[in-house]
C-alpha cells in the first residue's frame, strides 16, 4: 500500500460534509485606476512615470544610461550565463496587467525569457499599458490564464523588516523599481 | 516544561517583554489599518472560510486533481505520510543529484519535519535564505514566529551574530548595513545552489500549479538559478480553483503584516526548461486532525500569523514558550493533536479572549477549540492532580447554597483578618502575580436580605 493510497483512504473515511463552493461577487473598485495604482506603488517605494507611447523609448534610455542592461522588450537579447546575469543592473520588461489595490504587476514566461531576471537585477523597470490596469485581484485573476510555466505578481523592490522591524529596501532582489504607465 | 514555566523565564526580562509586546501589537495595528481599507473585508473572510470548508470536505478529490494536472505539466509529485518519509524523499532527491549546495526559503512545514537536522545528519548543509531564518539559523535557534522568525531578537544581538559568522564590523547594528551583508553572502549561495527547497502557500487544484509568496525574493532567487526545485506542501494547503487565489491573495499579506500584498507572489506551473521540479505532499497528522470533529477546522489555517500578533499571551511570552514548531493560538490547537502529552499546557496558555478568532482570515474558531482541547486534556487526566482536586472541591461548594454561604463567609473573614504572608502563600497560584480583590463586608445575599426583602 503506497503512502498515496493510505493518505487518500484516510481522507475518504473521515472527510466532513459541507455545502457548495461560494460564488465570488464583483466588488466595487476605484474609479481612478491609474491614481490608485500609482499611489499603491509609491507607497511601496516604486517610482512611477506616466508616459505617452511616443516618449517611452526616451524614458527607458534615461533609465539605462551607462548601465549593464537587459531588455525583455527586444527579442534579440541573448541570455548570458549565471555569473554574468548576476551583474545585470537594469532589466526592462513589459507587464501584462497592473492591479490598482496593491500595485501588483503580472509578468510571466511569455514576457521574460529567463525567470531569474526580474529578481537578480539591481533595478527593475516595468512598462504597463494604462488600459491593462484592473481594480482588484479578482479582476486580475479573471484576465490571466494559468498557461505560462511561471508567472509572478511583482508589487515593489525586494524588502525585509526582519531586523527589529526596520524596513530595508533591497534584500535579495532588486534595490530599485520603476514603473512606466503607458497612457496611449 | 509547561508554557507557564517557560513564560515565567521569558517575563523575567521586563523591558524585553514590553518591547516584544509592543512590536507585535504594532504589527496587529498595521493589519487593522489595512483591513479597514477594504469595505468587503468581512465578506472576504466568509468566502475564504467557506472555500476552505469545501476543501476539507473534498480533500481527496482535490488532491488527485492537483496531482494529475501537476504531473501533466512536468512536476514530479511525491506523497509522504509523515515527517520521516518527507525527509527521506527530500534527501533522496538531493543525494541523487549529488548536491553540495542547498538553499531553502521559508517553509514552516520543513521546520515541522525537522528537515534541516535530518539533512545535516546526512551530510548536507542547508542555507536558509529568508533573512529572519538565516539569523536564527546562525543563532542555532528555531524561528519564534511563523512569519517573523527573528522577531524576538534585537539588532545588537543580530550584529554580534553577523560579526561572528559574516565578519561584519563589530558593534555596527545598522539594519541597512547588516541586510546588505546578508544580501552579498546569500547571493553567493544562490549562484552556487544545486537544489532550492521552498514551501507552498497555495496549491491550485484545477491548474496543478502552486504559489509561493515572499517580500525578499529569496524563494525566486533560489529556484530560478538552481537545476532542482523541491516544493514541500502540507495537504491542507490546496485550494480548488484559480479564481480563489483572488480571495486568498487579498487576505494573506494584509492579515500577516498589514501590507496589501507581498512583493512577490510567484506562480509555478512547469519547471524551467532543463530543470527538475518536485512537489512533496505531506500528511504528518493532518488526516488524523481531519477526523476530529471539534478540531478539523484548524486545518483551514493559511499560516498568516495574525493570531500570534494579537494574542496577549503570545505577545508577552514569546514563541519559544510554546515549545512547538507553530506557536501561539493556532499552534495551541494544532500541536496537541500531534502530541497531547507534550503540548497539554498549550490550550491553557490563553484567557479565551477570542481575539485570535476575530483576526483569523479563514474564520477558524480558535478560542472555542482551545476550550475544547482543555476538556480533552482534563478527560485524559493530563491536567495536574492539585488542579483537579481544587476544581472538585470548588464544584462541591458552588453546587450547594448552604455550603457556599458558609465558606463564602469564612473566606471573607479570613481575607480581611489573616496576615498577608498567610494569604499569599505558595499554594495561592492566583496571588503570585496579582492582588486578590478586597473582600466586601457582606455577601450580596446578606445585603439583599437587609435592603430589598
Amino acid at each position: 500500500m503506497s503512502s498515496r493510497t493510505n493518505i487518500l483512504d484516510r481522507i475518504k473515511k473521515v472527510k466532513p460534509i459541507t455545502g457548495d463552493l461560494p460564488q465570488i461577487p464583483d466588488f466595487q473598485v476605484a474609479t481612478d485606476l491609474v491614481g490608485q495604482f500609482t499611489k499603491s506603488l509609491e507607497a511601496n517605494h516604486v517610482t512611477v512615470i506616466q508616459s505617452a507611447a511616443r516618449d517611452v523609448e526616451q524614458h527607458l534610455g534615461e533609465l539605462s544610461k551607462g548601465n549593464h542592461v537587459i531588455s525583455g522588450l527586444s527579442n534579440t537579447t541573448d541570455i548570458p550565463e549565471k555569473k554574468v546575469l548576476a551583474q545585470t543592473e537594469v532589466f526592462i520588461t513589459r507587464g501584462k496587467l497592473g492591479v490598482g489595490e496593491n500595485g501588483a504587476i503580472w509578468v510571466d514566461d511569455s514576457l521574460i525569457r529567463e525567470r531569474v531576471l526580474p529578481f537578480i537585477t539591481l533595478h527593475l523597470v516595468v512598462v504597463v499599458y494604462q488600459k491593462d490596469l484592473v481594480g482588484n485581484m479578482h479582476q486580475a485573476y479573471k484576465k490571466i490564464r494559468p498557461e505560462a510555466g511561471f508567472g509572478v505578481f511583482i508589487a515593489g523592490p525586494s524588502k525585509t523588516a526582519d531586523i527589529e522591524q526596520s524596513l530595508v529596501i533591497g534584500a535579495h532582489g532588486p534595490k530599485e523599481m520603476t514603473v512606466i504607465v503607458e497612457t496611449d | 516544561m509547561s508554557h507557564a514555566e517557560r513564560a515565567q523565564a521569558f517575563l523575567k526580562d521586563e523591558a524585553k517583554t514590553d518591547w516584544h509586546n509592543e512590536t507585535l501589537w504594532w504589527v496587529r495595528e498595521k493589519r487593522d489599518r489595512s483591513s479597514k481599507g477594504i469595505p468587503e473585508w468581512e465578506e472576504l473572510r466568509q468566502l475564504a472560510s467557506e472555500i476552505k470548508d469545501h476543501v476539507l470536505a473534498n480533500l481527496d478529490d482535490y488532491l488527485v486533481e492537483f496531482e494529475t494536472k501537476a504531473k501533466a505539466n512536468g512536476i514530479q509529485v511525491h506523497w509522504a505520510e509523515n515527517a520521516e518519509e518527507h525527509n527521506r524523499i527530500v534527501s533522496e532527491i538531493i543525494d541523487r543529484h549529488q548536491a553540495k549546495n542547498i538553499v531553502k526559503s521559508k517553509s514552516i512545514l520543513t521546520e515541522e519535519c525537522h528537515l534541516n537536522d535530518h539533512l545535516s545528519k546526512q551530510g548536507f548543509e542547508v542555507v536558509d535564505t529568508d533573512l529572519g531564518e538565516r539569523i536564527v539559523q546562525f543563532a542555532k535557534q528555531p524561528p519564534s514566529h511563523i512569519v517573523l522568525p527573528a522577531i524576538h531578537m534585537k539588532k545588537q544581538e543580530i550584529s554580534t551574530l553577523f560579526h561572528d559568522h559574516l565578519g561584519t564590523e563589530a558593534g555596527n547594528d545598522d539594519p541597512v548595513y547588516l541586510t546588505q551583508a546578508a544580501r552579498n553572502h546569500l547571493r553567493e549561495r544562490f549562484l552556487l545552489a544545486d537544489v532550492a527547497i521552498t514551501g507552498v502557500n497555495f496549491g491550485i487544484a484545477d491548474s496543478g500549479g502552486f504559489v509561493v509568496c515572499t517580500n525578499e525574493g529569496n524563494a525566486d532567487m533560489g529556484v530560478h538559478l538552481a537545476p532542482v526545485h523541491i516544493a514541500c506542501m502540507g495537504i491542507e494547503k490546496i485550494i480548488p480553483k484559480w479564481e480563489h487565489l483572488g480571495v486568498f491573495t487579498r487576505l494573506l499579506a494584509r492579515s500577516a503584516t498589514g501590507q496589501p500584498i507581498t512583493n512577490y507572489t510567484s506562480h509555478f506551473f512547469k519547471p524551467r526548461p532543463g530543470q527538475e521540479m518536485h512537489l512533496v505532499l505531506v500528511d504528518n497528522g493532518r488526516t488524523e486532525q481531519l477526523s476530529r470533529e471539534k478540531f478539523k477546522d484548524s486545518l483551514k489555517c493559511i499560516r498568516c500569523g495574525a493570531c500570534m500578533n494579537t494574542c496577549p499571551i503570545y505577545r508577552r511570552s514569546g514563541g519559544y514558550s510554546y515549545g512547538s514548531t507553530v506557536p501561539g493560538p493556532i499552534g495551541s490547537i494544532l500541536s496537541p493533536g500531534l502530541d497531547l502529552k507534550k503540548h497539554k499546557s498549550l490550550p491553557f496558555a490563553s484567557t479565551l479572549c477570542g481575539s485570535c478568532s476575530d483576526v483569523c482570515p479563514v474564520k477558524i474558531n480558535i478560542h472555542e477549540q482551545l476550550y475544547e482541547w482543555r476538556q480533552v486534556v482534563a478527560g485524559e487526566k493530563e491536567d495536574n492532580f492539585f488542579k483537579r482536586l481544587s476544581m472538585k472541591i470548588a464544584g462541591k461548594i458552588l453546587a450547594n447554597p448552604k455550603k457556599l454561604k458558609k465558606w463564602g463567609r469564612l473566606a471573607r473573614i479570613a481575607l480581611r483578618n489573616f496576615p498577608r504572608m498567610l494569604i499569599y502563600n505558595g499554594l495561592n497560584a492566583w496571588g503570585k502575580g496579582r492582588e486578590l480583590p478586597v473582600p466586601p463586608k457582606e455577601s450580596f445575599n446578606e445585603w439583599y436580605k437587609k435592603n430589598r426583602s
